[in-house]
């Protein structure tokens, strides 16, 4: 009996090749987050560069579905490559409500896509908080091998705890920016999509 | 400049396992190493099982990758346990707090990486159907896994082809701005012929997701498989959980 789906093979070729870049183009700029003065950046310069890749992407989406594969598959290479389990909720999350906007937007808008990038990469922070877990373990160690606390904090100070809901919203501001320069730079493709 | 193969089959591969198995112990591994309690309780078994993932790609013959990451493995553990911790030197903060992403991020990593190279495409398909995967996730994800290659190739001769027109490494770092303009829009417009060359093919195959497709493979669950699964399964449980 034939089971079909409701994507045909060009909609999940498109999603394989889309993520494949946009999850690539993210993982160049998270390469700078081996610096550690440069990490609290790195969610603003990867949004910022895979933007006109996902713009791109949203010039060929004509059925719901593609985020949420784009966000499986977001998921599934970020918690194997040991950034933790933290990002599977959020992307969750984040892609139901990016499909939501997109989806009003009639798959034809280009505001309604810039709004769907911003918030899908509020979750571009995700791989960065298990960092911050462990600095409490961290914390911990350093007290008990009698360092004392004061110690401790300071050398923690590189990235304070209320330091994370700023590069959240630094993510997005990076998404949001990106989006624009890539609604420039690549005009031809959104009028041949009727988008613009 | 020879074409490298997805998985090099001119050898007999000492470890057999399914590609699930590979998948959970990945997860597993990089779950334990990532938490901070086993790091600073019991050091020398997560040092250990963090060389776990160089033995496997040992079995695969990625020589190269094996010796470099041991050497990054092992001077990062031996910056964070025998670097004085009492100085007030802020470079030296910067060498722990590196060493430590080193020590938390690599295996993950090396194991994810040994995951995807030592199984062929075939049998990657084969096990995700077994696990109940729709087809609209199976195929994303074997091209995605395909195009990485492909994009690095396209990628290589992106750049080369940029130099000509001025824009070298440095320039990279001078002036940034030019990357995004002269090498991801080219990147984009190629990989969207590519896709949309593989979309043709494989409608020309007759694949529709949703349907039944034969295989060649024969992935099937052995007793290895399972030792590994609940090997890892209860070291994670043992040291993360109950600790």
């Amino acid at each position: 009996m034939l089971n079909k789906s409701r994507f045909s093979v060009k909609d999940l070729v498109n999603a394989g090749m889309f993520s494949a870049l946009i999850i690539g183009v993210f993982w160049c700029c998270g390469m700078i987050g081996f610096i550690p003065v440069l990490m609290p950046f790195v969610p603003f310069l990867g949004a910022f560069c895979s933007a006109p890749v996902f713009m791109l992407y949203t010039s060929r989406i004509d059925k719901p579905g593609m985020i949420g594969i784009l966000g499986c598959l977001f998921m599934l290479v970020f918690s194997l490559s040991g950034h933790g389990l933290f990002v599977i909720p959020v992307v969750i999350v984040l892609s139901i409500i990016s499909e939501i906007i997109l989806y009003t937007g009639k798959y034809k808008s280009i505001i309604h896509a810039r709004l769907a990038y911003t918030v899908f990469m509020a979750s571009s922070a995700g791989p960065l908080v298990p960092i911050y877990i462990s600095r409490e373990s961290y914390r911990q160690y350093l007290i008990a091998s009698n360092y004392g606390a004061d110690f401790a904090d300071k050398m923690l100070a590189v990235m304070p705890m209320w330091s994370f809901f700023p590069i959240v919203l630094a993510g997005c501001l990076g998404a949001y920016l990106g989006t624009g320069l890539g609604v420039k730079c690549l005009n031809k493709h959104f009028k041949k999509a009727g988008m613009i | 400049m020879s074409e490298r193969e997805f998985v090099n089959k001119n050898f007999k591969h000492i470890i057999n396992i399914d590609f699930r198995t590979k998948l959970l112990m990945t997860m597993f591994l990089s779950l334990t190493v990532l938490s901070g309690k086993v790091q600073y309780r019991y050091p020398i078994f997560l040092f250990a099982i963090s060389v776990v993932p160089y033995l496997l790609l040992l079995d695969i013959r990625e020589y190269g990758k094996c010796i470099k990451g041991l050497v990054l493995t092992s001077a990062a553990w031996a910056v964070s346990e025998f670097l004085p911790k009492n100085t007030d030197s802020f470079l030296q903060g910067i060498l722990y707090m590196a060493a430590a992403i080193v020590i938390r991020m690599l295996p993950g990593i090396m194991a994810g990486y040994y995951t995807f190279i030592s199984t062929s495409m075939s049998d990657m398909t084969e096990s995700l159907r077994r696990m109940h995967m729709p087809d609209a996730f199976i195929i994303p994800v074997s091209v995605m896994f395909r195009f990485f290659y492909s994009i690095r190739e396209d990628y290589k001769n992106i750049n080369e082809a940029m130099k000509m027109h001025g824009l070298t490494f440095i320039k990279n770092i001078t002036d940034p701005a030019r990357i995004l303009e002269y090498k991801l829009v080219p990147l984009l417009v190629c990989s969207m012929r590519t896709a949309d060359d593989v979309a043709v093919c494989a409608m020309t195959r007759g694949m529709v997701p949703g349907s039944k497709r034969s295989s060649i493979s024969n992935a099937r669950l052995k007793v290895l498989d399972y030792i590994i699964m609940f090997l890892f399964a209860g070291i994670f449980i043992y040291f993360v959980i109950f600790n």
